[in-house]
């Protein structure tokens, strides 16, 4: 066992709490820099895939695990970043921009979702997240003048300028950029009172009420964020399949999406997040559906349970 | 023309009516689990599927005469039931309600990927002795599938409520459902009452689907009526079973109107804007059973 | 100085009148415990105070501000802290996390500060942790800093609720039932505790109590209630040797 000397309190806020953090995770950045040189074209393209769903994941972690509330309709924000940056980009709109206002657009609905979901808990909250994306669903088949409906949207190949993000190797650095900074942002919050007012929120109501806490608008910032975050995955992950349609974001991928964050551990970040994700990278590969035209969207069912089964403490309590 | 939107309306009304009832069965399933155990199946809907399609393959297939083929299909979703709750539920007890959930969403995967396995993903009918005939009076048109739903239904409450309130074992499941470690207590085995509950659940969810089957054609993918169930269960008070088929009758009335006055596509979200809506101005459902926890 | 004061105060919960005109003040700095029979409507007033239940009628006035519109999480700005009887600590969260917590209502930051961690979300983590530190100094609670709450001993769990409270900075501190659950040992210490914030913070205390010594050992006064009334409010001896409060005990 190594003993850490701390010698002031400035110390414990920082991310890397000691130089053998720092080293390790300096190499980690090495190595995934390293990928472009070493992997093929498809292997980096599924890691870009594995960034993505992971800030989908920080987004929804924030949500379930740190604020206790239970979405089981985190794809529809998958849905609404990825069409409303496909559309923003079709309009002429610059990649940035684009994303950016997608993130800003998704965080508004989540806390419009806030709204009803701030007067229910535990199931109920789940079936009324649930309800919101099966409407999003709906209105994004029917909405035909933005979302092309059925038929679907095409998305423009991401660029800044003139120099396009096309290729296998500029869209792996973006995803990892947009991973890092969100990660980093997700550690942010956790550290500051914002992050630990939702955890109040989540382990007493009544006790983060008497320590000063607006439990509604903790739930809604917590809304937001996952909102935003889960909305930048959508903007990245448009790009990524490259064509829109209405039920690339239906209940399978939400609970997909929850059980990203639950078998890797609803309260812990870094780590059990490539954990899950490296499971979620393999388990398609050991599934039998395989007939879903994308094979991510359908892993084996018996795995999952069995992973919960080992592993209920990493359920979030209801 | 008056008349003509009269007629139109009672015709919507019966169609919204058996649909409701449907509704409501499933929506039953998922409450009585729920009240006796706190326990909420995401499976109730591919229970129902898995009911019709075993009925479907006793009458079909086997050919059995329709009854004989109706009861053993009940009968065996009664003991599939109580072999879930034997294996996959009772060794959650104690942990979070969150990973019985997730778990009953992992057994709707499997049971659908199981019916996918063996009856493959076209949709099949099951033969009925009553399909494809019709009531005419005044100009309206009913299905003798439509009536035998709503007879169902109707039947299958009865004798649920008869059950509760004169048996000994209805009362002791409504006691155990009040308090588990008072009815231990009492001397009801409280593990038996869980495995009944299950087989009842999942028997009402199987005569759903059988109900169901002459309306709609029965395929892997219908279970997922299952999630408009559980908005009704909701809408109707989570633990009260008239409020579940109450809540059934609303959202399967409410989504034929809206089917006709609304654009297209809005009679698909009906049942989940009515359920938004009811959180927003009661979110404890209309019959409303949940107490607020004293602190 | 009078801190708080209480009106008539009545509330009933479906046609059981559980707190029944109560009036009663309390000075800055003083020491005040309530004691009463199980039912009694102890609990009750706590969360009357702090507005988790609203008042029928009445009024509780707290440092002049009349506590009507007043929401729940707006008491601890205010300057009320409270803890509960069995304890609601963050249970998945560290000793010093739950303290942090405590200092939630000092926040000077917004969110773009904490979401990018800035100098200014910085510097008032140092400060927080300061103020912790100062908790856990005053309180012992050295060698639990990293620990999670749900692996204490009640006995430490009741401490760090008072510790949580203490991070507010408040002025006035509900205690429910503190000693519930302590062995004599602690429950001795928490006689000095007590004392500690009262004189060191100049903290007024109002508190639920049962243990008859330790509330002659702390409290300036003890109020009587039983069934939703105040039987009597004076000193430690004259209350416990009232005709109505041995009637109430004894039944």
């Amino acid at each position: 066992m190594r003993f850490i000397r701390k010698t002031n309190y400035y110390q414990d806020i920082q991310i890397f709490k000691h130089e053998g953090q720092t080293f390790w995770y300096t190499c980690l950045l090495l190595i995934l820099f390293s990928f472009p040189f070493l992997l093929s074209d498809f292997y980096l393209g599924e890691l870009a895939l594995i960034f993505i769903y992971a800030i989908a994941g920080i987004g929804l972690m924030l949500l379930t695990g740190y604020t206790g509330l239970v979405s089981l309709g985190h794809a529809a924000f998958l849905g609404i970043g990825a069409y409303a940056h496909a559309y923003f980009l079709s309009l002429g709109i610059p990649f940035v921009f684009s994303l950016s206002i997608s993130v800003l657009f998704s965080s508004l609905i989540g806390t419009l979702l806030a709204i009803p979901a701030l007067r229910v808990t535990g199931i109920y909250l789940a079936v009324a997240t649930l309800a919101f994306s099966i409407i999003v669903e709906q209105i994004l088949s029917h909405w035909v003048s933005v979302t092309g409906g059925y038929r679907g949207m095409l998305v423009p190949d991401p660029s800044i300028g003139n120099v396009s993000l096309k290729s296998h190797t500029a869209f792996y650095f973006i995803c990892l950029a947009f991973l890092s900074s969100s990660l980093l942002i997700g550690l942010n919050i956790l550290r500051s009172p914002v992050g630990r007012a939702m955890t109040a929120v989540r382990d007493s109501e009544i006790s983060a009420q008497s320590m000063g806490i607006n439990l509604a608008r903790t739930k809604t910032i917590a809304f937001a964020i996952s909102a935003g975050f889960t909305g930048l995955a959508g903007g990245l992950l448009a790009h990524k399949i490259g064509y829109l349609a209405p039920d690339s974001f239906n209940l399978l991928i939400s609970i997909q999406l929850l059980l990203m964050v639950v078998v890797g551990g609803t309260r812990v970040f870094t780590w059990s997040y490539l954990r899950s994700n490296i499971h979620w990278f393999f388990a398609p590969s050991l599934g039998f559906v395989k007939r879903q035209p994308s094979r991510k969207i359908c892993p084996n069912p018996r795995i999952r349970t069995r992973y919960i089964w080992i592993n209920p403490g990493s359920s979030p309590d209801l | 023309m008056a008349l003509e939107e009269k007629l139109e309306h009672t015709q919507l009304l019966i169609s919204g009516l058996s649909q409701g009832c449907v509704y409501g069965l499933i929506a039953s399933g998922f409450v009585l689990i729920y009240k006796a155990t706190e326990m909420v199946n995401f499976a109730q809907g591919d229970l129902m599927m898995f009911g019709a399609f075993l009925a479907y393959t006793f009458i079909s297939i086997f050919n059995f005469p329709f009854a004989l083929g109706l009861v053993a299909a009940i009968l065996a979703m009664a003991g599939i039931g109580a072999l879930i709750e034997r294996f996959a539920i009772r060794p959650m007890i104690g942990e979070p309600h969150f990973s019985v959930l997730m778990i009953t969403i992992g057994l709707g995967f499997i049971f659908r990927a199981l019916a996918g396995f063996i009856w493959g993903s076209e949709p099949r009918s099951l033969k009925t002795p009553y399909a494809g005939k019709v009531f005419e009076f005044d100009g309206i048109i009913i299905g003798h599938e439509n009536i035998i739903i709503v007879l169902g239904t109707l039947a299958l409450c009865s004798a649920l409520a008869f059950f509760f309130k004169t048996t000994n074992l209805g009362k002791a499941m409504q006691a155990a459902s009040q308090n588990q470690l008072a009815a231990m207590y009492v001397g009801i085995s409280v593990k038996k009452i869980n495995s009944i509950t299950w087989a009842i659940s999942a028997a009402i969810s199987a005569t759903a689907g059988i109900l169901i089957a002459p309306v709609s054609l029965i395929d892997p993918q219908i279970g997922f009526i299952g999630v408009k169930a559980f908005a009704a269960a909701i809408v109707g008070g989570f633990g009260s079973l008239p409020g579940a088929i109450i809540g059934g009758l609303i959202i399967g009335i409410g989504e034929q109107f809206a089917g006709l006055y609304l654009p297209p596509g809005f009679s698909e979200v009906t049942a989940y804007a009515i359920l938004l809506t009811m959180l927003l101005i009661r979110p404890h459902g209309i019959l409303t059973s949940v107490q607020i926890k004293k602190m | 100085m009078t801190i708080l004061e209480l009106k008539n105060v009545s509330v009933a919960f479906g046609g059981v009148k559980a707190i029944e005109s109560v009036s009663f003040s309390m000075e800055h700095g003083e020491v005040l415990s309530i004691v009463g029979p199980n039912g009694a409507g102890k609990t009750t007033l706590f969360n009357l105070i702090s507005k988790i239940y609203d008042l029928d009628s009445g009024s509780i006035i707290f440092n002049d501000i009349e506590l009507k519109e007043t929401r729940p999480h707006e008491i601890a700005k205010l300057g009320i802290a409270r803890t509960f009887q069995n304890t609601e600590l963050f249970e998945h969260e560290s000793v010093l996390n739950n303290l942090l917590i405590g200092c939630h209502v000092h926040t000077g930051t917004n969110l773009v500060d904490e979401l990018f961690f800035l100098r200014k979300a910085q510097d008032q983590e140092l400060v927080f942790r300061k103020n912790a530190e100062n908790i856990i100094d005053l309180l012992d609670l050295q060698s639990y800093r990293n620990t999670k709450i749900v692996s204490l001993p009640f006995g430490i769990r009741k401490l760090v609720e008072i510790g949580r409270a203490l991070c507010l900075k408040p002025k006035l501190v509900l205690l429910d039932e503190p000693s519930s659950g302590l062995n004599p040992e602690e429950t001795e210490d928490l006689v000095f505790q007590i004392e500690d914030i009262k004189e060191e913070l100049g903290i007024s205390i109002l508190m639920i109590e049962h243990d008859m010594n330790l509330v002659s050992k702390t409290s300036d006064r003890v109020l009587a209630l039983a069934d939703g009334k105040v039987l009597t409010i004076g000193k430690s001896q004259e209350v416990q040797e009232h005709p109505q409060v041995i009637k109430a005990y004894l039944g």
